[in-house]
């Protein structure tokens, strides 16, 4: 059971959240559905869904993960997209869920803080869109999934290529070995 | 010369003198000094109008007008709007105006330009937004000659950063990138990291980084620790990238400015 400071806490998180992705797609209507408060919201096209979680990504499985993502893809539309937002999120987890969908995108939030005008905000801290790099089959025939990224997008080319994350990782490396 | 057109010379010399003087010196209509930048951080969302106003005021000059023109969210929280028709004074050197992403977008896609002849001031102007509202407009990422991208000197910053720099090299192919590093100034590692950092960009995106130097944001009593080589942000005559739109923006400023203090810009202007 929830203890009540907890719902609260969720509940700021949730309204802030939502309050931000309205700012973010000014074009849209997010739904207020009580029903799916303080996890999940939508716009009223059906276009855009967020799901909230209020621990870290890694006290997740991948498994648990995809199969959430699934869950949602079944009551979503082919075009719409999905918001992940946890408090933490685990850059692994995601390279891992690389070509699960080319519609996802990660969020890490920071707070809810109070601000000057008493109401309670929260701060994005970091984004990540997951999209699929685009692969050559692999040896014995396998095959990776293949998405195909629309191209009008700003996003779309933030995608990182498997060589730019090799090129990334090492330079990683070496900056934790000081 | 043929000995027709000579004949033709010694002609029109007898009918009039105007073929005899030697030509005037007609002014030469220079070309104003306009640049667009930017000012942004994965690691500072939410603080683009203070990296912005931050670099501005270490490049803004007496002689020449630098402005902060901030695009907004109209959903956005906790920021005023600032009356489009009120540059607001940041400063002695620095004036900041403000517009909705909508606005930027319809005064980029259907303005045409000033067709009444009047040569625009030179002019650097920062352009402050946040990030992830490039989703509004991300042609806005058109407008730039310069991106600052300030940056943790971790992996994740790193990666981040890159992505931005992937982003605007793909939608801005002339778009000249520049990078600061938050923290205290240390040198030797500074350099290994942007050195090693600088080969990667250019190899994968065929870019040059520009390195600026460190911004210890958590210094604001010491003006944040700044040791910055800011000399490489100043319009540089022999690489401008003309654009309309550029242009158009400029133009938009200053007619702001116009409207708000006649008398001042006159005076600037002379």
């Amino acid at each position: 059971m929830i203890a009540a400071p907890e719902r609260v806490f969720r509940q700021e998180i949730f309204l802030s959240i939502r309050s931000s992705i309205q700012e973010l797609h000014a074009d849209k209507v997010i739904l207020e559905d009580v029903n799916g408060a303080p996890f999940l919201f939508k716009s009223k096209d059906a276009q855009i869904w967020a799901r909230i979680f209020y621990r870290s990504m890694r006290d997740y499985s991948v498994e648990e993960l995809q199969e959430e993502i699934r869950k949602l893809w079944v009551l979503m539309p082919n075009d719409a997209v999905l918001y992940l937002f946890y408090p933490e999120l685990d850059r692994q987890q995601i390279l891992k869920m690389n070509g699960v969908s080319d519609r996802l995108s990660f969020f890490e939030y920071a707070g809810p803080c109070a601000t000057a005008s008493e109401k309670a905000e929260i701060r994005i801290c970091k984004w990540m869109p997951s999209w699929v790099q685009k692969t050559d089959p692999l040896p014995g025939g396998e095959t990776r999934l293949r998405i195909a990224v629309p191209s009008d997008s700003f996003l779309t080319v933030s995608c990182l290529t498997r060589e730019e994350i090799a090129g990334l990782s090492e330079l990683s490396l070496d900056l934790s070995r000081g | 010369m043929s000995e027709d057109a000579k004949k033709l010379v010694r002609g029109l010399k007898d009918i009039s003198p105007l073929f005899g003087a030697p030509p005037e010196e007609v002014p030469v209509r220079r070309s104003p000094e306009v640049q667009v930048l930017a000012v942004s951080s994965p690691d500072c969302e939410g603080d683009s109008l203070f990296l912005n106003t931050f670099f501005a005021s270490q490049i803004a000059l007496p002689e020449k007008p630098c402005s902060l023109v901030s695009v907004l969210s109209r959903h956005s929280k906790g920021v005023p709007r600032v009356e489009a028709s009120a540059p607001e004074r940041f400063g002695d050197h620095l004036r900041r105006c403000a517009l909705y992403w909508d606005e930027l977008r319809d005064l980029i896609e259907t303005s045409s330009g000033d067709r009444s002849g009047t040569l625009l001031q030179s002019r650097d102007i920062f352009l402050d937004f946040e990030y992830h509202h490039l989703l509004h407009f991300e042609r806005a990422l058109c407008l730039l000659d310069k991106w600052v991208l300030l940056l943790k000197p971790d992996a994740e910053s790193l990666t981040e950063g890159y992505k931005m720099m992937k982003v605007g090299h793909a939608l801005n192919p002339q778009l000249e990138f520049y990078v600061a590093v938050a923290g205290k100034a240390e040198e030797v590692k500074g350099g290994m990291l942007i050195g090693r950092f600088s080969d990667f960009v250019l190899k994968q995106l065929d870019v040059s980084l520009g390195w600026l130097g460190w911004l210890d944001l958590a210094d604001p009593e010491h003006h944040f620790s700044s040791a910055l080589h800011v000399e490489s942000l100043s319009f540089r005559p022999w690489d401008p990238k003309p654009s309309l739109q550029k242009f158009v923006l400029a133009q938009w400023v200053e007619s702001l400015e116009k409207k708000s203090c006649p008398g001042v810009f006159q005076e600037a202007c002379s």
